[in-house]
């Protein structure tokens, strides 16, 4: 029999350069921080599910791969089941709905989920040189960095919508623009401060039409959540947040996209663009039994303006016909991340934190509860809130989504 | 000729060489027709139970600008001829149905629409060897 879920601690530790921090100590502040939150003792803790770091072949090795079990031995062995999971950029999502699925089952009662990554030495760069790594053959020979191929998919999108990049540029700057004033009021944010739109427009152009500021960096940083029952939940909290639904999903054959880190794609008839995204999204909302006019507030990927726009019109579900509809909304600030009415990424986003691969999906999270909560200080969004919906971007077609509600 | 280097691809297997008519190479099931680049030996299709049944075949040298940009910053360790200089990329639909991406020979009158022609290039050498790849040309 299914159990409902809900998170009741959340930890971050903020988000930026700290070279001269281990993986684990970022864990360990968040962790920290989560149960802290939770009111929860750490050896109340029957399973663990964290992050694994991608970057063993350079830095962290086997200790950054087998997180979970890095960040156990540091905090505290626990003897309890530990797992590691690597979903590239999905991976915080991914993390989330393993815990869920822990729970929901009724295998365990208190799970820690948690990602602590140094993404910000870069990684983009594939790390072997095996031939047998598409990764390695695609970007020796093709040198097509993630901002070279977000901005093939915008340009083609706009193409498509018939819109002039040179008369439109400041919708391509506007969600950095929207998103750094919810950043600059986020004490875990990497970037804390406004950018204008004349900035952003003046920043190098780093692949055609996206500008530098249009591109989210890459960060340290960590996030942890702990997930009980609803029932404990309620016992713990007055403000217990339930996961309505969580899931990772992975591409359909045919899908158009040349997706990251493939050199081709075989699009095939019937098969729409980011099928991974639209299905995570369709199965979040069958289990949770919303639509997307039930989402108070969307945290998403905005690592260029092509993630915004896309993204957005895949969590509200638009058709092909409204295709579009997205740049409208950002032109009249509908998004805006503190007072829109369809409020994108009050943390500020991955524009404000930097990027980091394996926590990104959790700190979106851990930003919906403090929203939903009502606890997100300067930045806290003032109309009603009940829904949130949380979803990654991620390497190969991986995705994760997560619908949260307050339970109480 | 004496002292010419050795043109070697950057990796083997992905075009025809040494060829007078470089192809990229690709692999087609032979119960389904599914493509697949770089050429796997597995049929990608679910539908399609028969697969390992997967023959070799040599992709059109000519297609469309789906979409490009240029790269205006050096890839971090990415090797290419130095002194650094931006480079256009693209994505190419050939009439196969496959979308390709590849470096573009020029960042000049680019447009989406446009045709294009696989072509092989040197990208970087050493004292031994120049190291080559594919690139889309736009055929005017």
């Amino acid at each position: 029999m299914q159990r409902d879920v809900a998170i009741v601690g959340v930890g971050l530790h903020p988000w930026g350069r700290y070279p001269e921090k281990k993986m684990q100590e970022m864990g360990a502040v968040a962790i920290i921080n989560a149960l802290k939150d939770a009111k929860i003792k750490w050896t109340e803790i029957d399973g663990i599910v964290a992050g694994a770091y991608h970057w063993d072949h350079v830095y962290g090795g086997m200790y950054g791969l087998l997180a979970g079990n890095a960040l156990s031995m540091a905090f505290g062995e626990l003897n309890v089941p530990v797992y590691n999971v690597a979903n590239a950029c999905a991976t915080g999502g991914s993390v989330i709905s393993v815990g869920y699925m822990m729970i929901a089952s009724g295998l365990h009662d208190v799970v820690l989920a948690v990602a602590a990554d140094k993404s910000g030495l870069g990684f983009f760069p594939p790390k072997s040189r095996d031939k047998d790594d598409v990764d390695y053959v695609r970007y020796s020979m093709t040198g097509e960095t993630n901002p070279a191929y977000w901005a093939m998919e915008l340009r083609r999108r706009w193409f498509e919508l018939g819109l002039d990049e040179k008369e439109n540029e400041r919708l391509l700057a506007k969600p950095k623009a929207m998103l750094s004033e919810a950043g600059a009021r986020n004490p875990y944010a990497r970037y804390k401060r406004k950018f204008t739109i004349e900035e952003v427009l003046k920043s190098p152009m780093v692949a055609d039409p996206f500008r530098l500021y249009m591109i989210c960096s890459t960060s340290d940083g960590a996030a942890a959540m702990i997930l009980t029952t609803l029932e404990k939940a309620k016992k713990i909290t007055d403000k217990p947040v339930l996961i309505e639904g969580a899931t990772c999903v992975s591409s359909k054959f045919g899908e158009p996209c040349t997706r990251l880190p493939t050199m081709s794609s075989f699009p095939r008839h019937g098969v729409p663009r980011l099928s991974d995204a639209r299905k995570a999204v369709e199965r979040v909302y069958k289990l949770s039994g919303r639509r997307p006019d039930e989402i108070d507030v969307i945290e998403q990927p905005d690592h260029s303006p092509w993630h915004y726009f896309e993204y957005l019109e895949v969590v509200l579900q638009l058709s092909e016909n409204e295709r579009g509809t997205a740049e409208k909304m950002v032109e009249k600030e509908e998004t805006h991340p503190l007072t829109g009415k369809v409020p994108v990424c009050p943390s500020g986003g991955a524009s404000s934190f930097g990027e980091v691969l394996t926590a990104d999906g959790i700190m979106r999270v851990c930003e919906l509860v403090w929203q939903l909560r009502g606890q997100a200080g300067e930045r806290q969004i003032k109309k009603d809130l009940k829904v949130g919906l949380a979803i990654t971007y991620g390497y190969m077609g991986n995705n994760a989504a997560v619908v949260v509600s307050k339970a109480w | 000729m004496l002292g010419d280097k050795k043109r070697v691809p950057i990796v083997e297997g992905i075009f025809t060489w040494p060829s007078e008519d470089p192809r990229l190479i690709a692999g087609k099931c032979k119960s389904c027709g599914a493509l697949t680049f770089p050429k796997m030996p597995i049929c990608p299709n679910p539908e399609c139970d028969d697969k390992l049944n997967v023959e070799e075949v040599l992709l059109s040298k000519r297609g469309k600008l789906w979409s490009w940009t240029i790269q205006r910053y050096q890839p971090p360790a990415f090797r290419m001829a130095e002194p650094f200089k931006p480079f256009g990329i693209g994505i190419v639909e050939i009439p196969e149905g496959l979308r390709i991406v590849g470096m573009l020979t020029t960042t000049e009158g680019l447009r989406i629409g446009m045709d294009v022609e696989l072509v092989i290039e040197k990208l970087y050498e050493d004292e031994e060897k120049e190291y080559l790849t594919y690139k889309w040309k736009p055929i005017y």
